[in-house]
């Protein structure tokens, strides 16, 4: 049980950090359309 | 203080400088492709890892790329440690690795933390440490360069966003750099007398005619890469206290010598980088101002002894015949200079590797390393993520001095603007917010306090080291708390999991920001990065950063209990 919990935590921890870049670059985009609007 | 401790601090100060330029100019040839010494071999493992070294990534894919390497790789080190029962190489018949410390292992040593909660050498097979713990040694050193290379190529070059090639950056520092280092400095350590082959322990009888068991093993590579990639990780429990893996005052020497070379030569190499040498030069001189400071704090409070130990009769007067200070968990083969300098550089570097016991230390001894670490570790720092953690600071340095004059920052010819600092709040808050919730949480559950040994504000000086300590990739300890638990082995795990790759990624985002913009060029107004003015700048933006961030918790420990001992109070 204990190898599965930790086996799947850490796939989902680096899912998230996938997920996490995606985050960055949309909120990097978003940042440089308000600036190039103002 | 004496006199030879520091003359021993300067000569080590004179050798990082001496080794700055050379091994700076030589690590930019190994990340600029005009390296070719082991191109048959480099083109080999292209070919075999499917690599092509011309793809030049987008930064998102770079990122990706880490992320994968990362992650298949803990997974890999997670199994054989569960297996290594059943393994070869394993003469002394150890079992397989309970989960929940196999997962603490793999998470720490491939986030090139190398915080252990077991003995090495009643723990690990050798088969494990030469084949996992070795190898995240090398790979996540090297994974730690590619990602301060790919900032590098960000602030030096508009590309579009793209930052080289993640494989190919992972191979040329593993092949170039990291290998032949450490085959050399492995070689200078087993000639010091630094064990290293892969024999049956060794049983013993001593002067008292008492049985001992000896622990062996291939100690020697271990601990070259160990210093030499910040890992820090000892192959026995004691570290580099242990007379196997450091045994005399000159590998003591060439141990942090091998942990500040690299950060320091990467100084060089980003002031050839981005052309401007003389702002490689004020970065080195701001990373070498905090590590003279703390060095001084360090040596003077250890010197100056416990005041406990004073009124109880001990001496701690420093004479011919007695080294004085407060001599408690140091090594006499090293004393008190080195002792204090050595958790210095191995706090300042995301190392972790220690000479003495840091829990022994005094108060004010203790906070240096615990602050070193909570300023980020960019005091020199870890390979590549100690560059890194300071171009985030001159970032937000170069952006603070922009509000002062009212004009848009700009950096090396780069706007620095919204989403750059974005970026870098990230990068600058996931640290302080997982080292502060973690430790506040452990100060009250009792899973967490089962673990502790000591009550008081000591105790929570324990905790908020370890917290520091693992989200930093440090690795060292102030012991005093049981680690192999349940409850530490998950809440370390995640942390160094979180330490690492939620500011490594931010990091690489702001890098690819950069590299997608069109270099402007300097005006009057431009703030300077390479005068006097940019180093005392730069130093009290980490300072005030740090302390805000820090002060309190500080405050209800370290400093509480400076002030406790100066009352004769030991708790």
């Amino acid at each position: 049980m204990g190898d599965v919990l930790y086996v799947a935590g850490t796939i989902v921890f680096f899912a998230l950090m996938l997920a996490y870049v995606g985050g960055c670059s949309r909120l990097g985009r978003a940042a440089q359309d308000r600036t190039e609007v103002s | 203080m004496t006199a030879a401790g520091w003359v021993q601090i300067l000569l080590f100060s004179a050798a990082v400088l001496a080794v700055t330029k050379p091994l700076g100019i030589y690590v930019l040839r190994v990340y600029d492709g005009s390296c070719t010494w082991l191109r048959p071999l480099e083109r080999w493992l292209y070919r075999v890892g499917g690599v092509d070294p011309g793809d030049d990534q987008h930064w998102t894919r770079y990122a990706a790329s880490l992320l994968l390497f990362s992650a298949a790789s803990m997974l890999l080190t997670y199994l054989v440690l569960r297996l290594q029962g059943v393994l070869p190489l394993n003469p002394q018949h150890l079992s397989g690795v309970a989960d929940r410390q196999a997962f603490e292992t793999a998470a720490s040593f491939t986030t090139n933390t190398n915080w252990q909660s077991y003995a090495g050498e009643s723990t690990m097979s050798y088969l494990s440490q030469m084949t996992q713990l070795a190898f995240h040694n090398f790979a996540s050193a090297a994974s730690g360069m590619c990602a301060a290379m790919a900032l590098a190529r960000g602030i030096a070059r508009r590309s579009g966003g793209r930052l080289g090639n993640f494989w190919m950056d992972l191979i040329r520092g593993t092949l170039y750099l990291f290998l032949p280092l450490s085959v050399l400095l492995a070689l200078l350590f087993v000639q010091q007398g630094v064990i290293q082959n892969i024999s049956h322990y060794v049983t013993v009888t001593t002067l008292e005619g008492a049985r001992q068991t000896l622990a062996m093993g291939p100690a020697a590579s271990q601990e070259a890469i160990k210093q030499l990639g910040t890992n820090g990780g000892g192959f026995f429990n004691a570290n580099s206290a242990h007379p196997f893996e450091n045994p005399t005052p000159w590998t003591d020497f060439c141990s942090m010598l091998a942990i500040f070379a690299i950060p320091s030569a990467l100084t060089y190499t980003f002031g050839r980088m981005v052309k401007n040498q003389r702002h490689g030069w004020a970065l080195w001189t701001a990373m070498y101002t905090l590590f003279l400071g703390g060095v001084a704090i360090t040596y003077a409070a250890e010197a100056h002894g416990n005041p406990v130990h004073a009124a109880i009769g001990v001496d701690v007067v420093t004479t011919d015949i007695n080294p004085g200070g407060n001599m408690l968990g140091k090594d006499v083969r090293f004393g008190i200079a080195n002792s204090a300098l050595y958790a210095v550089v191995s706090t300042d570097a995301s190392c972790g590797a220690v000479n003495a016991n840091l829990d022994s230390f005094t108060p004010l001894g203790g906070l240096v390393p615990m602050v070193n670490i909570q300023l980020g570790e960019l005091i020199f720092g870890g390979v590549g993520s100690g560059l890194y953690g300071m171009l985030i600071m001159v970032v937000l340095t170069v952006f603070i001095a922009g509000l002062m004059v009212g004009r848009t920052p700009e950096y090396l010819g780069k706007k620095i603007q919204v989403r750059e600092i974005q970026m870098a709040m990230l990068y600058v808050l996931a640290f302080p917010a997982t080292i502060l919730i973690l430790s506040g949480a452990s100060s009250v559950l009792p899973a967490a306090l089962a673990g502790l040994h000591n009550g008081g504000p000591h105790g929570l000086s324990e905790i908020l080291y370890a917290f520091s300590s693992t989200t930093g990739n440090n690795g060292s300890a102030f012991a005093g708390i049981n680690g192999a638990t349940s409850y530490y082995n998950t809440a370390f795990g995640v942390a160094m999991l979180i330490g690492r790759f939620a500011l490594m990624l931010p990091m690489l985002a702001l890098a690819g920001f950069l590299a997608e913009q069109q270099p402007v060029p300097q005006s009057a107004g431009t703030f300077p990065v390479t005068t006097p003015l940019f180093v005392v700048l730069l130093v009290s933006v980490i300072l005030i950063v740090g302390a805000l961030t820090f002060f309190p918790a500080l405050a209800l420990g370290p400093v509480v209990e400076h002030f406790q001992l100066l009352g004769g109070r030991l708790l």
